[in-house]
């Protein structure tokens, strides 16, 4: 445990649909994902972005800094926060059963949970810009590209109808 | 003739969804190049943020170009945690990568698997889908201005891009790499859908 490292608990159905891993995020950058649900580590390689796949306080949370040899501190923890968040109760989903229920390993596309829905940040922008002002999305788009659409006409003029 | 684009994701009809590997493929119309995508670059590819396919308004154009979307809404976002992959899949990438900074023309400049590495592993695929595959293509970096998660004008994009180009050591434009700067809109709470 050096000084400056993050400790989240995060759910990332695309990697692991049935458990919350601990995400250990380190100044330099480095980061590693550990499942401790079978009661003993597995270091999966985060590929994805996790900060920006997962939202704080629903999919991640913060926590205490521990030696993380300790499987059976983070195995509690680990199954702590599955109960809490990931149980199915009185026949009602978990506010997250809807990534669990699209999950699989590997999964190929990315879906929010809120149904889709990203709450802010540049996700929420783009999908408002795509759904609702697209057509200010493509000009803004098009505005940069007369230059090098001219040359992609030259280029493909041998394809044109 | 007037060019068009039409988005493909993420749509509200689809639940938003972003695309990556073959179902990115599939998304724009090259559904038949999955083997080739997989060559080069392991599974778990990019996540696209947007989408979109652009044809002549007519619909004259037999080979519609491809836009790929990666957008920002504040400059820590830029950075990330750097490659995390496989041993397996390193040697893969870090191919992909080579061939790509040398199509850049890039021979300084810091290892594009670090902090900078999703604008890498961008370009790489920018790189894949022009040269490798021979399809119009145009790699959008889109800068949210004000947006208030954490408010970026654009003036300050502008430098932090500088940077950042600097960083990758990119001395010279990326063939159909742009940038693009739109007003962040006014925060609306999602409460339809909670």
């Amino acid at each position: 445990m050096a000084f400056g490292y993050q400790y989240w608990m995060v759910f990332l159905p695309a990697i692991e649909p049935r458990s919350f891993l601990l995400f250990v995020h380190s100044p330099s950058g480095a980061t590693n994902l550990r499942n401790y649900a079978s009661g003993r580590e597995r270091v999966v390689a985060p590929i994805i972005d996790v900060f920006r796949s997962t939202e704080i306080g629903k999919t991640r949370h913060e926590c205490e800094p521990h030696k993380t040899d300790d499987h059976s501190f983070w195995y509690q923890r680990t199954l702590e926060y599955n109960r809490r968040y990931l149980s199915v109760a009185g026949g009602e989903s978990s506010p997250l059963a809807f990534d669990a229920s699209h999950a699989s390993l590997p999964r190929p596309t990315r879906i929010h949970e809120n149904g889709g829905r990203a709450r802010r940040g540049s996700q929420r922008q783009l999908q408002d810009y795509v759904n609702d002002r697209p057509e200010e999305l493509s000009q803004a788009i098009l505005d940069q590209l007369p230059a090098r659409v001219r040359e992609w006409r030259q280029k493909f003029a041998g394809f044109l109808r | 003739m007037e060019a068009k684009i039409r988005w493909v994701s993420p749509l509200a009809g689809e639940a938003y969804r972003e695309y990556r590997d073959a179902d990115f493929l599939g998304a724009v119309g090259l559904g038949d190049y999955v083997k080739e995508l997989a060559e080069f670059w392991p599974s778990m590819g990019p996540c696209w943020d947007a989408l979109g396919i652009i044809s002549d308004s007519l619909g004259r154009i037999k080979q519609p170009g491809v836009i790929l979307v990666e957008a920002k809404s504040h400059i820590p976002e830029i950075y990330g945690s750097g490659c995390q992959a496989s041993p397996a899949s390193l040697v893969r990438i870090q191919a992909a990568i080579d061939h790509t900074r040398a199509w850049c023309d890039v021979s300084t400049g810091e290892s594009w698997l670090g902090p900078l590495y999703q604008s890498g592993n961008r370009i790489a695929h920018l790189y894949w889908l022009y040269e490798r595959i021979h399809t119009p293509v145009w790699l959008v970096n889109l800068y949210f201005t004000d947006d208030p998660i954490g408010p970026t004008s654009r003036p300050e994009w502008e430098r932090e891009v500088t940077k950042v180009k600097a960083q990758l050591g990119l001395n010279r434009p990326v063939p159909n790499l742009i940038e693009v700067y739109l007003p962040a809109l006014a925060e609306r709470e999602t409460f339809d859908l909670d």
